[in-house]
C-alpha cells in the first residue's frame, strides 16, 4: 500500500503550544494500528512574525523544488495564511491534493472561494462567550479592555473581536489598546482596577517590532494585572487567565485526523466544514487571587488546577527557570516541621511515632532524591531517574517503580522509565484506556488512585491488574504546565498494602520533579537543536554570500593572480636567455632569477589561499582569534579592488586588543562586506581624497567595535531604514542580504551592528563583539 | 651620447623588477619607476631609449602620462603593457604615438620585439634630430648674401630669378651656391632643401 502523503503547512510558529497539540493529536489519531499508512511532513509559513509576502516567491520555489518528485495527497493548512498559500499555489505545488484547513475563522470563510475539494475545522472565536463569563464572575464589572499586538494575525483576530463585541457595547465600556511597546502595556495594565476586566487577544508582536509568543506576553501582563484576565484560547488557561470559552486543541487534532481519513478514502467527495463548539475552563487558582466563586461558573465549566499542592501553589519555582536550591528549602522547612512534631509527639502518644519516623524518613529520602534530580546540568537524567524511583520504591516497600508518559488525549500511557526489585518480572510496557477505564479516568481529571486492595476495583481494571501481577497500587498523575503529562506508578507485587495517606502528597512532589527534569531535558535538546540547525542555516547562506562576493571581485582577482605570473614568466625568459648566450658561468645571478620566480609564485599562492578560505564549504567552527589581525588581512583582500580606483584604506587597530571568540570565516565576511560597501560608496563619490577608515577598539564593558567610516555619498533617508532587511538593495545586481547576514552573524556572536550617518558626510557601519573571556562569563 | 636605456613604469613591483631583469638579460640597461609622477620626476628628455609603461595605475595612468609627454614634446616612444583586452585605450594610445600595446599575457618574443621596435625608432628620431642640429649651426656661418641666396634657393628660385630678385649677375648667384653647399657640407640642393625643412619650425 503507498502511504499517504501529508504535508502539514502551519502559518506561525510549529513549536508554539497549540500548533505541538494540534498536531501530535492528529498524528496520534492518524497512525494508530490498523489505519492506512501516512507519511507526514511538516513546513511552516512563520506568517504571525514575519510580515507576509516577504518570501513567498522564496519559499514556493523551494516546496516546489523540495516536493517534485513527490505525489502529496493532503495538505493540512493550519491558520488563515496557511489556507491562503495552500490554494493560491495550489496548481503548482499540489495539483492533486485535498486541502484541509485548521483554525481558520469563520468569518473569513464567510469571504471567501474555496475549490471543491477543500474543506477544513473552522474557528469560531467565542469572544462574547468568554466576555459573558466575564460578566457572571464578576456582575460589577464595568469597563472591558481588550489587547493586542501590532502583527498581522494580531489585528486580524482583533477584527473578529471588535465584531463579535459590538452587542456587548450597551452594558460595557469597551477600549481596545494596540500598537504599543510591552512595556508600555505593562505599565498601562498596572493602572487598572479590580472593576475592569481585560480581554487578552494575541501580542505576536508589539509596537517596537519585538516578537513574542503570545503566551509570554500574557505571563507578563498577568503578573502585574490588578483585574482579572479572560482569553479565548486553551493553551492559555494556566498562564494568568482566571477563565475563558475556549476550544480544546486536542479535539480538535483529532477531528483533522478524521478528514483527512475521510477526505482520502474518497478524493473527490466534497466534505462540508466542520465546526466544533467551544467550552468553558477556568483557572482555580485565578479566581481564587481575584476572589470569585466557582459557583459563578455555567454547571458544565471544567476547573483546573483545583487540587493544592507546591506545585501547582508555585509552578515558577519548578516550571521557569527551577531553582533547585529554592525547592530544597521548602523541603527543609518541611523537615524542620516534622522535627518539631516528633519532638512534640515524644510526649504523646507512642502509636504515632512509627508514622511520624517514617514521615520524617521520607522527608529526608526527598531532600535527597530531589537535589539529585536538580543538579544541573543533569549528565545521565535516565539513570538518575532510575535510581530515585527505586529509592522511592523502597521506602514503600513496593516491588515496582514505573514511569510513564501520557498521549495528550489520555487514551494509552507508556513506560519510559522503570525500577523492579530483584527476582520481579517488569510488565508489558504500555497500557491502553480501555484496559483500566477506571484509573485512566480518575488519572487524566489528576486524581491520586492508591488502591490496597483490588477488590476495590470494578471491572476490567481488577482484571487487568491481577493479570499484570498487581496486588495493590498507587499511580500518580504528573501535571505539568496545568496538563497531565504522565504518571508516576507504585505496585506492590506479593501482598495487599494500605499506601500511608500522608505521603501520597510527596510521592506525587517527587513525581513532578521526575517529569519536570525530563520536560527541561526535551526543552533543551529542542533548542540545541533549533540553535544548530539556525547555525547551519546561517551557513549555508553565509557562504552563498561570500561566494557571491568573490564572483563580484573577479575581475580584480584576475588581475592580482596575473600579477605575478607574468612576472614570473618574465624571470624565466630572463633566465632562459642568459642560459643561451653564454653567461650560463653567472650563477648567482641566476639564483637570484629563481629567487624571484619562488617569491612570485609564493604571492599567487598566497591569494589563492585568501579566497579559499573564502569560498571553501565549512562547518561553522568557533576559537578564539585576534580581530585586529583579521580585520588587517581582510583589508588586505579588499585592497585588490581598492587599489585600482584610487581608494586608501586605513586601518588602525588599537595595541593590546582582547581576544574574540567565534567563527574567523564569518567575522572576516562581515568586514569584508562592509569594508567593500564602503569602497563602493567612495567610488561613487566625486571626493578627490578618498580615503576610508578602519578602526578596531576595545571598549570599557568588555567589547570590540569595529568601525568603517567612509567619505562616500551616504544613505537616502528611504532606504536607511530597509538596508538590513533582506532582499533589499541600492545596488543594481546586489542580492540585497549581505548586511542582513551580516547582522545575523554579529548578533549570533553576541553583538550589535549599526549604522550612522557621519556629521562631516559619509556614512559609519560599526560593530561589536563580547572579548572571549566576556562571552565566557556570559 | 649616453647609451639607450629602458625606462619601466609599473605600479606593481614584481612586474617592473621582471621586465628589468628580462631587459638586462638581453644587455640593455634598465630603470624602474614605480609611478607615472616619480618617472616625470627624475627623467631626463635628453637620455636616449624607450619607456615600457603599465595602462592601469593609481593617481596617473599609462594613457594619462603618454599624454603629459606629448605635450611636453618629448619623443621618447612608448610601449604599453595591459592585463585587459581594453580595445579603446589600445586604440587611442597607439594613435597617439605608441610603438605598441601588449596584452598579458604576451609570448616570449613580442614585448622583447617592442622594446627592440622602439629603440629602433628613438635612435632614428635622435639621428635626425642631430643631423638637423648639426645643419642649424652651419647655417650661421654663412654670410649675409649666402643666407639671401639660400633662402630663395629653399623656396625652389631658380639661379636666373635669384639673379633677378637681388639684382646680381647669375654667375655671382652661382658662385654664392657652391659656396653654400661646400660651407653646409651637403652635396646636393635637394638634400640642402630636405635638411632645411627639418631645421626650419
Amino acid at each position: 500500500v503507498r502511504p499517504w502523503v501529508i504535508v502539514t503547512l502551519n502559518d506561525s510558529d510549529p513549536m508554539m503550544t497549540p500548533n505541538l497539540a494540534l498536531d501530535s493529536a492528529m498524528r496520534k489519531a492518524l497512525t494508530e494500528p490498523g489505519r492506512h499508512p501516512v507519511n507526514m511532513f511538516s513546513e511552516s509559513l512563520d506568517a504571525i512574525r514575519f510580515p507576509q509576502g516577504q518570501t513567498e516567491d522564496e519559499t514556493v520555489a523551494l516546496l516546489a523544488k523540495k516536493y517534485a518528485t513527490t505525489h502529496i495527497d493532503a495538505v493540512v493548512a493550519v491558520g488563515p495564511a496557511g489556507l491562503d498559500f495552500a490554494e493560491k499555489h495550489r496548481s503548482r505545488l499540489w495539483p492533486e491534493a485535498r486541502i484541509l484547513f485548521q483554525l481558520v475563522p469563520v468569518e473569513k470563510l464567510g469571504s471567501e472561494r474555496l475549490s471543491s475539494t477543500t474543506t477544513g475545522i473552522s474557528v469560531q472565536y467565542d469572544l462574547a462567550g468568554t466576555d459573558d463569563l466575564a460578566m457572571a464572575l464578576r456582575p460589577g464589572t464595568r469597563r472591558l479592555v481588550v489587547i493586542y499586538g501590532s502583527g498581522d494575525f494580531d489585528r486580524a483576530v482583533a477584527a473578529i473581536a471588535r465584531k463579535q463585541l459590538e452587542r456587548l457595547s450597551q452594558r460595557l465600556n469597551i477600549e481596545y489598546w494596540t500598537d504599543a511597546s510591552i512595556d508600555e502595556f505593562l505599565r498601562r495594565i498596572g493602572q487598572l482596577d479590580a472593576n475592569d476586566a481585560v480581554l487578552y487577544l494575541t501580542i505576536g508582536r508589539d509596537a517596537d517590532g519585538r516578537t513574542s509568543v503570545p503566551r509570554d506576553a500574557l505571563e507578563q501582563l498577568a503578573a502585574v494585572s490588578p483585574a482579572p484576565i479572560y482569553a479565548p484560547f486553551e493553551t492559555y488557561i494556566g498562564h494568568g487567565i482566571v477563565a475563558g470559552s475556549v476550544y480544546s486543541y486536542e479535539a480538535r487534532g483529532k477531528r483533522m485526523a478524521e478528514l483527512v481519513q475521510e477526505a482520502l478514502s474518497a478524493p473527490t467527495t466534497s466534505i462540508p466544514l466542520v465546526a466544533i463548539t467551544s467550552s468553558c475552563i477556568a483557572d482555580a487558582r485565578q479566581l481564587k487571587r481575584f476572589g470569585m466563586a466557582e459557583s459563578s461558573l455555567p454547571p458544565d465549566c471544567e476547573v483546573r488546577f483545583r487540587e493544592p499542592s507546591l506545585w501547582r501553589d508555585h509552578p515558577e519555582y519548578v516550571v521557569g527557570g527551577i531553582s533547585a536550591v529554592v525547592l530544597q528549602s521548602i523541603l527543609i522547612g518541611g523537615l524542620l516541621v516534622q522535627r518539631r512534631r516528633v519532638q512534640t509527639a515524644r510526649a504523646a502518644e507512642s502509636n504515632h511515632r512509627t508514622e511520624l519516623e517514617r514521615s520524617l524518613a521520607f522527608e529526608r529520602l526527598l531532600v535527597q532524591i530531589s537535589s539529585a534530580l536538580m543538579r544541573e546540568p543533569l549528565s545521565d537524567p535516565t539513570s538518575a531517574i532510575t535510581q530515585a524511583l527505586r529509592e522511592i520504591g523502597e521506602a514503600l516497600h513496593a516491588q515496582r517503580a514505573i514511569l510513564w508518559s501520557l498521549d495528550p488525549v489520555g487514551q494509552r500511557a507508556e513506560l519510559t522509565h522503570s525500577w523492579v526489585a530483584d527476582g520481579v518480572p517488569l510488565p508489558p510496557g504500555v497500557r491502553d484506556r480501555q484496559q483500566l477505564p477506571t484509573i485512566f479516568q480518575r488519572m487524566t481529571r489528576g486524581d491520586v488512585v492508591a488502591v490496597s486492595n483490588l477488590a476495590e476495583l470494578p471491572e476490567p481494571d481488577r482484571d487487568s491488574l491481577r493479570l499484570l501481577g498487581a496486588s495493590a497500587i498507587l499511580a500518580v498523575p504528573l501535571v505539568v504546565d496545568g496538563f497531565v503529562v504522565g504518571v508516576l506508578s507504585l505496585v506492590s507485587v506479593a501482598e495487599q498494602r494500605k499506601w500511608p495517606p500522608e505521603l501520597i502528597p510527596r510521592v506525587r512532589l517527587v513525581g513532578e520533579i521526575i517529569a519536570t527534569v525530563l520536560m527541561r531535558q526535551r526543552y533543551a535538546t529542542k533548542v540545541e537543536e533549533a540553535q544548530s540547525e539556525t547555525a547551519q542555516y546561517r551557513e549555508r547562506l553565509a557562504h552563498l554570500v561570500r561566494v557571491h562576493t568573490v564572483d563580484e571581485m573577479s575581475a580584480a582577482i584576475a588581475h592580482e593572480v596575473n600579477q605575478p605570473l607574468m612576472a614570473i614568466e618574465n624571470y624565466a625568459l630572463a633566465a632562459n636567455r642568459r642560459i643561451s648566450s653564454g653567461h650560463a658561468a653567472d650563477a648567482p645571478k641566476l639564483k637570484e632569477l629563481l629567487g624571484k620566480i619562488a617569491g612570485q609564485a609564493a604571492r599567487a599562492g598566497d591569494v589563492l589561499k585568501r579566497l579559499r578560505s573564502i569560498v571553501k564549504k565549512r562547518e561553522s567552527d568557533a576559537n578564539d582569534f585576534d580581530l585586529g589581525t583579521v580585520v588587517q588581512e581582510t583589508v588586505n583582500l579588499v585592497e585588490i579592488e581598492s587599489r585600482l580606483k584610487d581608494i586608501r584604506v586605513e586601518v588602525v587597530v588599537e595595541p593590546g586588543l582582547s581576544l574574540i571568540h567565534g567563527d574567523v570565516v564569518q567575522i572576516q565576511q562581515v568586514v569584508l562586506n562592509l569594508v567593500r560597501n564602503g569602497v563602493e560608496a567612495m567610488d561613487e563619490s566625486e571626493s578627490i581624497d578618498k580615503l576610508l577608515k578602519v578602526e578596531v577598539q576595545e571598549s570599557g564593558d568588555h567589547r570590540l567595535i569595529v568601525r568603517v567610516i567612509d567619505r562616500g555619498k551616504g544613505i537616502t533617508a528611504a532606504d536607511r531604514a530597509h538596508i538590513f532587511e533582506p532582499f533589499y538593495s541600492t545596488k543594481e545586481g546586489g542580492l540585497g542580504i549581505g548586511l542582513a547576514i551580516c547582522r545575523s552573524i554579529v548578533e549570533a556572536h553576541g553583538g550589535k551592528l549599526s549604522y550612522a550617518v557621519n556629521p562631516d558626510g559619509g556614512s559609519t557601519f560599526e560593530f561589536n563583539l563580547p572579548t572571549a573571556e566576556e562571552k565566557i562569563e556570559q | 651620447m649616453s647609451e639607450p636605456t629602458v625606462f619601466i613604469v609599473d605600479d606593481d613591483e614584481g612586474v617592473r623588477d621582471s621586465i628589468a631583469e628580462l631587459v638586462s638579460s638581453i644587455g640593455l640597461p634598465a630603470i624602474t619607476f614605480a609611478s607615472a609622477l616619480d618617472f616625470l620626476d627624475n627623467y631626463d628628455c635628453d637620455r636616449a631609449g624607450c619607456l615600457v609603461l603599465d595602462v592601469r595605475m593609481a593617481h596617473m595612468s599609462g594613457p594619462a602620462l603618454q599624454e603629459k609627454l606629448v605635450a611636453m614634446g618629448a619623443t621618447l616612444p612608448i610601449v604599453f603593457i595591459s592585463g585587459h583586452g581594453d580595445v579603446p585605450i589600445a586604440i587611442k594610445t597607439i594613435k597617439a604615438g605608441a610603438v605598441d600595446f601588449v596584452q598579458k599575457p604576451y609570448h616570449d618574443q613580442q614585448l622583447l620585439d617592442s622594446i627592440n621596435e622602439a629603440l629602433r625608432r628613438d635612435a632614428a628620431i635622435r639621428v635626425t634630430k642631430t643631423r638637423s642640429d648639426v645643419f642649424g649651426q652651419r647655417l650661421t656661418m654663412l654670410s649675409e648674401r649666402e643666407r639671401e641666396v639660400f633662402d630663395l634657393v629653399v623656396k625652389g628660385l631658380s639661379s636666373k630669378a635669384i639673379a633677378k630678385a637681388l639684382a646680381i649677375s647669375h654667375r655671382t648667384v652661382e658662385v654664392h651656391r657652391s659656396h653654400i653647399l661646400e660651407k653646409l657640407e651637403v652635396r646636393s640642393v635637394p638634400e640642402m632643401i630636405h635638411l632645411a625643412g627639418q631645421v626650419h619650425e
